[in-house]
């Protein structure tokens, strides 16, 4: 069934039609909260708390389009996850000067899949990856991150760069590893 | 803007995007979690108790303006007198309160309670060098020769008396009665008034000498005014 139309029953109240945007949408958002606490039980606790509150608000939702929706859910579930990191009062980074910036090496990104992408960005400490998940997966400024986080400008900058710097590494290794393998 | 050039190197996005399950952690059950969501979505919405939290303040809020006028007017009632009643099986109370100066060698008598005051003279040293002064509050009084004594006594309170409704609790200052001296002219003395006791009579005899001179008129005046005055005249035996 289209996802606009098992909105429009969901808001109706059918249990039937919550199950199916359930079922359409809980991997990807098991994925989402999973890079945020490198945790599956957390990460699926988060997920239900976050469909639970998008069921609940779902008469204030307005079907677009699929990718809104998508969206719109994914909000809520960085936002619970952030929630959870600033609970357990994981963001105590300490303001340090901008980094300079560090490129990626696109061949060793190219030779990498998503389930590698995964293992290395959760590899990251929890100030790294937060940062690194909010600017660069999810798309948010710093200004943004900096206000989420409840974090400056310029430490999220330095977040960014060190994460950046520190997946520079892990990729090489993996870059090295892979190479060899090729060579065996 | 250098935000935009680093972000979603290598289409990381898109690939984090289609990763449908956990890589490396065993899949989790869809239908048990469905069962909780749903579970949790059938439990009746909580009423929101802001509005009672609300009517609660209000409430509190009114009852303050009510009452803090009252009080006020409470206060400012305090120095005024005010009646108390008092039960009748409560035992009768006197007691004597003695106020001692300090360092009276006299000890208070059993039963009374002392007061001794303190007076502590003021140093001028702890203005000068800037120290705190001391926490103890300094007490300056001058006792009065004539209320040496206070007598603190609660009156009798017939039990089944209704009329009596005042506290009864009085003051009453014991003044010491002060001695009198007797006035005692000088003529009574020459008339033969001897049995009064006077400071004079304390005094010792006043005598002048006068060698080989004769007295003074002025001296014969002084002398008839005052019996025990003697003046004795020496004269040369030749």
């Amino acid at each position: 069934m289209h996802l606009g139309q098992l909105i429009y029953e969901a808001k109706k109240g059918s249990a039937a039609a919550q199950k199916c945007l359930f079922d359409e949408m809980a991997d990807r958002m098991l994925v989402t909260c999973y890079r945020y606490v490198k945790n599956q039980e957390d990460a699926e606790e988060l997920m239900l708390n976050g469909f639970f509150k998008f069921f609940r608000n779902l008469q204030a939702f307005t079907y677009e389009e699929d990718a809104a929706l998508f969206g719109y859910v994914k909000k809520i579930m960085v936002n619970e996850c952030l929630m959870f990191l600033r609970k357990k009062k994981v963001f105590t980074i300490v303001a340090e000067t901008a980094a300079a910036d560090i490129s990626f090496e696109e061949e060793a990104l190219n030779n990498l899949s998503a389930d590698e992408i995964l293992n290395l960005v959760v590899q990251l400490p929890v100030g790294y990856r937060t940062v690194f998940n909010l600017s660069i997966i999810e798309g948010y400024n710093h200004l943004e991150i900096a206000a989420l986080m409840g974090i400056s400008v310029g430490t999220s900058k330095s977040q960014l760069s060190k994460a950046r710097g520190l997946l520079q590494k892990l990729i090489t290794q993996k870059g090295i590893e892979y190479a060899r393998q090729k060579t065996q | 803007m250098p935000d935009k050039k680093h972000n979603n190197p290598a289409g990381w996005q898109s690939r984090l995007e289609q990763l449908g399950q956990l890589p490396g952690e065993p899949s989790y059950n869809k239908g048990a979690a469905w069962g909780k969501l749903y579970a949790k979505l059938e439990q009746p919405k909580r009423k929101n108790n802001k509005i009672w939290l609300w009517m609660a303040a209000a409430a509190i809020f009114t009852a303050l303006l009510i009452t803090i006028p009252w009080f006020k007017k409470e206060y400012n009632n305090q120095d005024q007198p005010v009646a108390k009643t008092r039960t009748g099986a409560e035992p009768l109370v006197t007691r004597e309160l003695a106020i001692v100066p300090e360092g009276h060698p006299e000890p208070a008598a059993k039963g009374i309670n002392k007061l001794v005051l303190t007076k502590r003279a003021s140093s001028g040293n702890h203005q000068a060098s800037g120290a705190k002064k001391p926490n103890t509050p300094i007490e300056q009084m001058e006792l009065t020769p004539a209320i040496s004594s206070i007598r603190i006594t609660q009156q009798p309170f017939a039990a089944n008396d209704n009329k009596m409704d005042s506290p009864l609790l009085s003051v009453a200052p014991i003044a010491r009665q002060k001695k009198k001296m007797a006035v005692v002219y000088l003529n009574e003395i020459e008339a033969g008034g001897n049995n009064l006791i006077t400071n004079q009579a304390h005094e010792k005899p006043h005598r002048t000498f006068y060698p080989n001179f004769g007295q003074t008129g002025a001296d014969d005046i002084y002398a008839a005014s005052k019996p025990e005055r003697f003046t004795i005249n020496i004269s040369s035996a030749n």
